[in-house]
């Protein structure tokens, strides 16, 4: 994969966006969402020259782009809230439909015209994203939300309030992956490669392990959802690589506290010298979900809900 | 049921976990300038990396030191495949030089060997969250039309190297 969560770009109001996807920060005197097309596209092309030298150097190299999905639902059935919610998907899917068609959209198009966005773009850029698609889609999903009309902007992103969150706020919506590998297997007909998926929590080492079945049910009903999306619709999905492995220190804070992984790292005996690690109940877990390839969900795949 | 050859796995990044952030002729990377934060306090993003603040990229979990052994413990798991980027950094440590650092891609060469001892595909992200902090102060990050260039030979390089061990 080329960028990660290269569509984090879009949201100017947070600067670590630009910081961390390009190294970017935002002048004062700046149109952020001009200069955000600008070094996204500069991202595309060398996205697409990448992709061309890989194919050369071995053909069977597959090259991947890799977006932050979930769905924003409709707010309600109103028929302007069909459009928020088309309007909002199609932000977060601007990169992939550049990534992997290609050519920039009809819709971002007419947007830069009406907000008078010049680039900097080329003929030969032009040539080369259309020569360096993408061979498959990867990533990450935690969550959903919805979209709301609204007369001044697209739309207003709002938390869902059909679905339940866990005891430190985050909204579990397991469906909401089944419906996005839907949607984007629909978009694109590409093989897709969940790169990302994870529950943090402040977990509590006991006896040498710990008791984490909050992030065995929130894995399990997520793998489930997938499955179905294999199985029952037909979604052609490569691998799940749940968000971590390990316990590793958090992007937004740099902590480690709010942890991730099958397997507890404790932070200061690895800086003393010694291994500081402990398996979870949740890696006993993943080791029978891998082993019998999710066969051992297989009747909770097979219930139609 | 499904594929046999479905791809489970974890993921991580390499700038959260690996540490060693001056070690092997590694570059100093965007998140290496990003100081600790909590739920009530940002991180601050520094000029460079100051004497008196704390970067918990710096040491990540020191995945750089223990790499086999978590890598054994991913195996106990049955993993097929691990997700992990490479830094860009530790390739090119500023991002415009025109020679690779060969310990950098030594480095990865160890820990693809490793996973593959145990059947473990490495699954690779070319870029998160991690490019040298040379580029984003001396020209501007992605804002610099000639970081392309920058990125593709990076980018070549790690395609000619370990194209044999990594697909995806």
């Amino acid at each position: 994969m080329t960028f990660n969560e290269i569509n984090n770009l879009i949201d100017t109001d947070n600067p670590f966006n630009a910081w961390t996807g390009a190294g970017v920060l935002y002048k004062e005197d700046e149109n952020p969402e001009q200069t955000m097309y600008q070094i996204s596209h500069y991202q595309f092309v060398a996205s697409s020259l990448a992709v061309q030298e890989a194919k050369k150097i071995d053909s069977k190299l597959q090259i991947g782009c890799m977006l932050h999905l979930g769905p924003l639902y409709p707010a309600s059935c109103k028929p302007l809230d069909q459009i928020a919610s088309l309007k909002a998907m199609d932000r977060r899917f601007f990169f992939s439909d550049v990534q992997i068609r290609g050519t920039y959209p009809s819709y971002t198009k007419k947007l830069w015209e009406r907000k008078n966005v010049k680039l900097d773009i080329t003929q030969e850029d032009l040539a080369n994203l259309k020569k360096g698609t993408v061979d498959f889609l990867g990533f990450s999903y935690y969550k959903s939300t919805i979209a709301e009309y609204n007369a001044q902007a697209d739309f207003l992103e709002k938390p869902n309030p059909y679905v339940s969150k866990s005891d430190w706020g985050w909204a579990i919506d397991p469906v909401g992956l089944r419906y996005i590998l839907n949607v984007a297997y629909e978009r694109y007909q590409k093989p897709l490669f969940i790169v990302e998926n994870g529950f943090g929590a402040y977990d509590k080492l006991e006896n040498g392990s710990v008791n984490d079945d909050y992030r065995i049910n929130y894995l399990q009903s997520h793998v489930v959802q997938m499955l179905k999306a294999i199985e029952l619709d037909g979604v052609d999905v490569i691998g799940y690589t749940p968000w971590a492995a390990i316990d590793i220190i958090s992007a937004s804070t740099g902590e480690i506290e709010k942890r991730y992984g099958f397997i507890y790292v404790n932070l200061d005996e690895v800086k003393q010298g010694t291994a500081g690690v402990y398996r979870k109940q949740s890696f006993e877990w993943y080791k029978n979900i891998i082993k019998t390839n999710g066969e051992c969900l297989k009747d909770q795949v097979r219930v139609e809900k | 049921m499904i594929n046999k050859d479905f791809l489970w796995g974890g993921a991580v990044a390499a700038n959260q976990y690996e540490g060693a952030w001056d070690t092997g002729g590694k570059g100093i990377s965007v998140t290496d300038v990003m100081t600790k934060g909590d739920v009530n306090t940002p991180r601050k993003i520094t000029a460079g990396v100051l004497p008196n603040e704390e970067y918990p990229n710096h040491f990540g979990i020191d995945f750089y030191h223990h790499y086999k052994e978590e890598i054994e413990l991913f195996a106990e798991m049955g993993f097929k495949c691990f997700r992990r980027s490479i830094a860009w950094s530790r390739i090119f440590p500023h991002g415009d030089e025109e020679k690779p650092n060969e310990e950098g891609l030594a480095f990865y060469d160890n820990v693809f060997d490793e996973c593959l001892k145990y059947g473990i595909q490495p699954v690779v992200t070319l870029s998160h969250f991690e490019m040298p902090y040379y580029l984003a102060d001396h020209y501007g990050g992605w804002r610099d039309r000639r970081v392309i260039d920058f990125f593709l030979r990076y980018a070549k390089v790690c395609f000619e190297r370990y194209h044999e061990k990594v697909k995806y």
